[in-house]
């Protein structure tokens, strides 16, 4: 069972070069992936192909069987949730303002949360430990804080997918690390399937993730770390020479520069 | 436990404002050019019928109006705020309102004055105006996340300078005797209102601002953004021209009454946003009960500081709403990544 598939998709941004051309992909039920790929390679938009922001060109994109374009938002919403990679807020909302937002796919017309959907915000602030700053705003929290009320947010909108937009960019290596402990949690609690952009091909190396590699908007390869992770492919698709090492602990591969 | 006293700071917050709008209505029945009072209506005869008159025929729609024109600004400034992620926006700033006035004044422009009929469309053809006004900052300025800072704000800067001179324009070439003298359409300024004037903007204001509330919380989520909103559950494109039309409508309803009252939109929401956060549920009827009593003491103090000359509204608020913008300007680079 896949939960999402992506068949034949063609798309370029309007005036520039096509970016995906007879595309496929497709991602099992309940795994945990890492979408690696030098800058340009079509990351961000294959991940924006996938949450239906973007409409592609040709092909089509099915989450769980259901074909992307025919659903409605809400019901897509309740499906597959985005972590931005950096969310742009005007209005200085308040953390717990901003998780109870993850809530209204699963709200009436009138979007009242009830005392069930603001217990799931609490519950959800716990569990990516932002429940202290709650009563603070957005805009005044640090990156690594603001980061954790956004997986709150994904959290309490209670998807079954989750799409993350290079989650770690602005967090200090030790953030990174407990970030990514967050995600691996939830993932094993709830069986969600994920799948998050990273530049970091160290830290996906090492975690035991199932990797996709881009390249030119095709899938260079995908698979374990020892599968994907080798120093010719990575020299074709990065265009530079990188040495790779065994992880002691584990299955993982270390990519060191040369 | 944090929620509740939340809860119970946002009631306290809505009393308030209710008893500041009843204070500000009093205050406005109690004074202007003339000194009498509404006590007066309940004293020796002649007076009561000199009371009457001057209270309830003059005195009190034109309050009316001010507080469905404050009501009105501040709650579209509120819309127009989240729909363009814009914390500068406001239906004057953005040449909305001179879109509105232009439109207005267009159909006196082309069939000519005495035509008393004519009139009767124009808050139909003020809220073409202020359609066809939103749309072209939108459209200049570019979809919403790109250009939609101090860009946007240039473009209705300029906006509002052509409309201002096609104002002028009708007003010189056309001679239209009709109108009310050039400063009610470009400061903004208001008269009494007969009753059945007042019923059809009352009643445009209320559909107006009951829409924008109905669709708040989805303005909260459309605050962050259209695509952050679109993953969320939100209907961008409906709610987006749904609360683009319903602030036009109310927007470009009170500006073919009043002319352009500027800087309220801007002033009001914020203040209010100060108090009562951000969650547009709260901010919207916050902001609306507010703009009212705003108006009406800022129109009170117009009718009474040159008495028996009447400064226009749009002064009053102009002179507070200036500098307010630019303190605004100065704190928003400051603090937010607002570009």
């Amino acid at each position: 069972m896949n939960s999402v598939i992506a068949r034949k998709l063609a798309f370029g941004y309007e005036g520039g070069p096509a970016i995906f051309h007879d595309f496929d992909l497709s991602i099992p039920a309940g795994s945990f992936s890492i979408l690696l790929g030098p800058n340009g390679s079509g990351k961000t938009t294959l991940l924006r192909i996938l949450s239906g922001a973007i409409v592609p060109a040709a092909g089509e994109v099915r989450l769980f069987d259901q074909p992307i374009n025919r659903m409605p938002a809400s019901e897509r919403a309740k499906l597959v949730a985005v972590l931005p990679q950096e969310s742009r807020v005007v209005f200085p909302f308040t953390a717990r303002q901003i998780v109870l937002m993850g809530r209204a796919p699963h709200l009436g017309f009138l979007g009242f949360p009830g005392k069930a959907d603001r217990e799931i915000a609490v519950e959800s602030m716990r569990a990516t430990d932002c429940i202290g700053f709650a009563s603070r705003r957005i805009t005044e929290l640090s990156s690594g804080e603001r980061q954790r009320v956004y997986l709150a947010r994904a959290l309490a909108q209670r998807p079954r997918i989750l799409l993350l937009d290079e989650p770690t960019t602005f967090l200090d290596l030790s953030h990174q690390i407990r970030f990514f402990e967050l995600l691996e949690n939830w993932h094993r609690r709830e069986g969600i399937t994920i799948l998050a952009v990273s530049h970091d091909v160290t830290l996906a190396g090492l975690r035991g993730h199932r990797l996709i590699l881009l390249n030119q908007g095709r899938v260079a390869a995908e698979g374990n770390a020892d599968q994907v992770l080798t120093e010719s492919r990575l020299q074709e698709v990065y265009g530079v020479k990188v040495r790779i090492l065994k992880d002691p602990a584990g299955v993982g591969r270390i990519v060191l520069p040369p | 436990m944090e929620t509740d006293t939340r809860t119970r700071k946002t009631i306290l917050a809505g009393a308030g404002l209710f008893l500041l709008l009843i204070v500000s209505l009093a205050i406005g029945l109690s004074f202007g050019s003339t000194r009498i009072s509404p006590l007066d209506l309940f004293r020796g005869t002649e007076t009561a019928s000199l009371a009457y008159d001057l209270i309830l025929r003059v005195r009190l729609p034109r309050i009316l109006l001010g507080a469905l024109a404050g009501a009105a600004l501040a709650g579209a400034g509120v819309a127009f705020q989240a729909i363009l992620r814009n914390p500068l926006a406001d239906p004057y700033i953005l040449g909305i309102s001179g879109g509105a006035a232009v439109g207005a004044l267009l159909p006196l422009a082309i069939v000519g004055g005495g035509i008393a009929h004519w009139s009767q469309f124009r808050p139909a053809t003020a809220f073409a105006g202020a359609v066809l006004a939103t749309f072209l900052v939108i459209r200049l300025a570019g979809p919403q996340g790109r250009a939609s800072g101090y860009p946007m704000l240039l473009i209705g800067w300029v906006a509002n300078s052509f409309f201002f001179s096609l104002i002028l324009f009708m007003e010189t070439v056309l001679d239209l005797t009709e109108l009310q003298g050039i400063l009610f359409w470009l400061v903004g300024s208001m008269s009494s209102p007969s009753w059945a004037a007042l019923i059809p903007v009352a009643l445009a204001v209320a559909a107006g601002l009951t829409w924008l509330f109905l669709i708040s919380h989805r303005l909260n989520l459309l605050s962050l953004g259209e695509e952050e909103a679109a993953n969320l559950g939100v209907r961008v494109a409906t709610v987006r021209l749904s609360g683009i039309l319903a602030a036009s409508l109310i927007t470009a309803t009170v500006v073919s009454l009043t002319g352009m009252i500027g800087f309220l939109g801007l002033m009001v929401p914020h203040i209010c946003r100060i108090f009562l956060g951000s969650d547009h549920r709260i901010l919207l009827p916050g902001a609306v009960l507010f703009g009212a009593s705003f108006l009406v003491l800022a129109d009170t103090l117009a009718r009474v500081l040159a008495a028996p000359a009447e400064i226009p509204v749009g002064v009053i608020t102009a002179m507070a709403g200036g500098p307010f913008f630019l303190w605004l300007y100065r704190a928003q680079r400051g603090t937010t990544r607002f570009e």
